[in-house]
């Protein structure tokens, strides 16, 4: 479904990506892990057209899109949730995920956006509960849902999660990953999700990819890279029994 | 039946993207930990960032077995010791052994590639498989051992016994499948019959045999002994170990493991890729090994790519059965000779394994040939006449076979030169 070749970004004269190359099959969980500052963000913020690429391919469904604006990468079906979930707080929750639809939305397709936002309402039956609060008024866990909600009104075919647990209680990340799988098997949603939990984000993910300074230095099967001693150390952290457990 | 159908079958297009993938991942790991590369790396002005195709796999030099053989034990390694759960070496029939560690990942993999090749020979879970490897340091048993047990078929350890005892088994327990080299199973065949035993008595279906070059005439000895289907496979452990490539039933030529080895042919003089389907050195670089990984390791096996499309469904390419190895490839008159052919000819006529030695001589400037055979019971004959005919016939064979004239001589039993137990093959005396 999306193929990365050869990826190059530069932030001035430094490089974040040196030659990355990655591919996501439909269906698909793949989990980008690595340190802070490894380039993941910059990886998912290329894909959906947000930062420049200067040089390699991104292929989305056949189409190269490295070049293309990121309004219309949207619309070819690929949707990002940035990192620290960045909702609208003045504005309501039903409002935020209408927002959601902003590239299709016109009176004709009122109707489809409507029974859109009933999907969403019945995927996450605690926004409909608030659907009439200010985003700001709720917990971290619920903002969270709400910004993938609200990427999924644009109906994508593949879905790009940045640190969807980042700043959540254990039992809530548990929650927010339990969705993340439900995504998957019940809509087919295809995701590339960044995770700092390196742990958590395996154990839902089918495959992996392991981004040291701005390179890939590992790939495969994520339960290959749960066993791998390398990854343990350096992402899982020692303490393995401390992490939430899915 | 395809183990895993999901990369076994894999568009090539998709293929290419995940090679290119693991070449990229794998180049940054050995830079990165093994000292060996890394001064490579940096004595050519390599940057381990410039790979953006697989074909820039080229700008890195070969890695032979010497350079292995230099690293013994464990320079090499590219995760620490304590990372290494299995510890393997190569035979070491030509010098010191070469030692290969395997990380839990290594071995996963390791079993599910054997898995795909034993599948691809026909075996299921139903079967009961009699595996008459070594076991030991030689990665032949443990490496068909617990593929076979991933599929959940049967399986009988035997290891190398006597083929009598290898029998009794083979009869008392049921076993529909053999995994050996293609001169073990032909000693066992030849032993079943001189023991008057009925191959039809047996329930053994099929034959996974490697470890050794044989050849189509031998293939289908064997299968006619035992009543058999028997398939190729190739490993060789400084890569991995069997599961590396193998045949399918269609029989025509060894799947490569392409998501797990990038192969490459080229000619061993040169050192530049032969054309498309060209006999030459396999080459390989390992896609996904995390203890010893090697990039480009020239294996001094000799195949050739085989052009077209398999009919079993796997996309993976296919290489030729092995023809022999490089140490062994003779120029004569500029024309390339295997002694596997020399082998197929004598055993075209003789019908049974010969033993011979190729003698290569200069005289007034030109390059003669001559093949010395031992004289055993069944080439000794009384009538002169019928002797003389036989040896004419083989050197017209031979002679038409290469395009120049090929001497053939008798010699006395046993009285050529041996290495241990075998025949010293050539003796260069240009």
């Amino acid at each position: 479904m999306l193929k990365v070749k050869n990826l190059d970004v530069y932030y001035g004269k430094l490089y974040t990506l040196k030659k990355v190359s990655l591919h996501i099959k439909k269906g698909e969980i793949v989990a980008l892990i690595g340190s802070n500052g490894a380039g993941k963000t910059t990886l998912l913020s290329a894909i959906s057209g947000i930062v420049k690429t200067s040089s390699g391919s991104i292929i989305f469904e056949g189409k190269e899109i490295s070049q293309e604006a990121p309004e219309k990468i949207v619309k070819l079906g690929i949707s990002h949730v940035p990192e620290g979930r960045h909702i609208f707080k003045t504005l309501t929750v039903e409002e935020n995920i209408i927002l959601g639809a902003y590239c299709r939305y016109s009176i004709k397709n009122r109707k489809d956006v409507k029974n859109d936002i009933q999907r969403i309402y019945n995927l996450f039956p605690k926004l409909k509960e608030r659907k009439t609060q200010l985003a700001g008024t709720l917990s971290g866990g619920e903002q969270q849902m709400l910004a993938i909600g609200r990427a999924l009104m644009s109906k994508p075919k593949l879905l790009l999660l940045d640190e969807p647990s980042m700043g959540l209680a254990p039992n809530i990340i548990k929650e927010v990953f339990q969705h993340i799988e439900e995504l998957k098997n019940m809509y087919g949603l295809t995701v590339l999700l960044v995770e700092q939990n390196a742990r958590s984000s395996l154990k839902i993910a089918n495959r992996g990819y392991v981004l040291e300074t701005g390179r890939v230095i590992l790939e495969g099967t994520a339960k290959d890279l749960i066993s791998n001693r390398d990854v343990q150390r350096a992402y899982l952290g020692r303490d393995l029994d401390s992490e939430v457990r899915i | 039946m395809i183990w895993d159908k999901e990369n076994e079958c894999m568009n090539r297009e998709e293929l290419s993207q995940v090679q290119l993938e693991r070449l990229q991942s794998t180049i940054h790991r050995v830079y990165r930990n093994v000292p060996f590369y890394r001064k490579v790396f940096d004595k050519h002005g390599i940057d381990p960032d410039s790979f953006s195709s697989l074909e820039d796999i080229t700008k890195i030099p070969f890695t032979t077995k010497d350079d292995l053989r230099e690293n013994y034990p464990y320079g090499l390694f590219a995760v620490p010791l304590r990372e290494v759960v299995r510890i393997h070496t190569s035979s070491g029939t030509t010098g010191m052994p070469i030692v290969v560690g395997y990380t839990k990942n290594d071995l996963k993999i390791w079993t599910e590639l054997v898995a795909r090749i034993l599948t691809a020979g026909g075996i299921t879970k139903d079967d009961v498989i009699q595996i008459a490897f070594n076991y030991g340091l030689f990665t032949g048993a443990f490496g068909f051992h617990y593929g076979a047990e991933k599929i959940g078929a049967s399986v009988i350890p035997v290891s190398i016994e006597n083929p009598k005892k290898q029998i009794k088994i083979l009869q008392d327990y049921k076993t529909t499948a053999i995994i050996s080299t293609p001169s073990y199973a032909l000693l066992i065949a030849n032993t079943i019959i001189e023991m008057d035993i009925n191959p039809n008595s047996l329930l053994l279906k099929f034959g996974l045999l490697g470890a050794e070059p044989w050849s189509e005439q031998m293939r289908k000895e064997i299968e006619e002994k035992l009543k058999i289907t028997a398939t190729d496979n190739y490993g060789l452990s400084e890569v991995m170990g069997p599961g590396v490539a193998g045949e399918c039933l269609e029989k025509n030529g060894l799947h490569i493991n392409e998501d797990h080895f990038f192969f490459e042919i080229i000619d061993p003089h040169t050192l530049e890729p032969v054309k498309e389907g060209e006999r030459g050195e396999l080459v390989i670089t390992t896609l996904t090994k995390e203890a010893f990984p090697v990039l480009r390791f020239r294996t001094g096996d000799l195949t050739r790519f085989l052009p077209g499309e398999c009919h079993c469904g796997r996309t993976f390419r296919r290489i030729d059965r092995i023809l022999g190895r490089t140490d062994d490839m003779i120029i004569i008159r500029g024309t390339k000779i295997f002694p596997s052919q020399i082998e197929a000819i004598l055993y075209e006529i003789e019908k049974k394994q010969q033993s011979y030695q190729i003698l290569l001589e200069r005289q007034s400037g030109m390059d003669q040939m001559t093949i010395l055979l031992e004289m055993s019971e069944d080439i000794f004959s009384d009538v002169m006449k019928e002797q003389h005919q036989l040896i004419n016939h083989i050197k017209d064979r031979l002679s038409y076979e290469f395009g120049f004239s090929v001497n053939v001589k008798l010699a006395e039993k046993r009285s050529l030169e041996r290495v241990g137990e075998k025949i010293k093959r050539i003796v260069d005396k240009r």
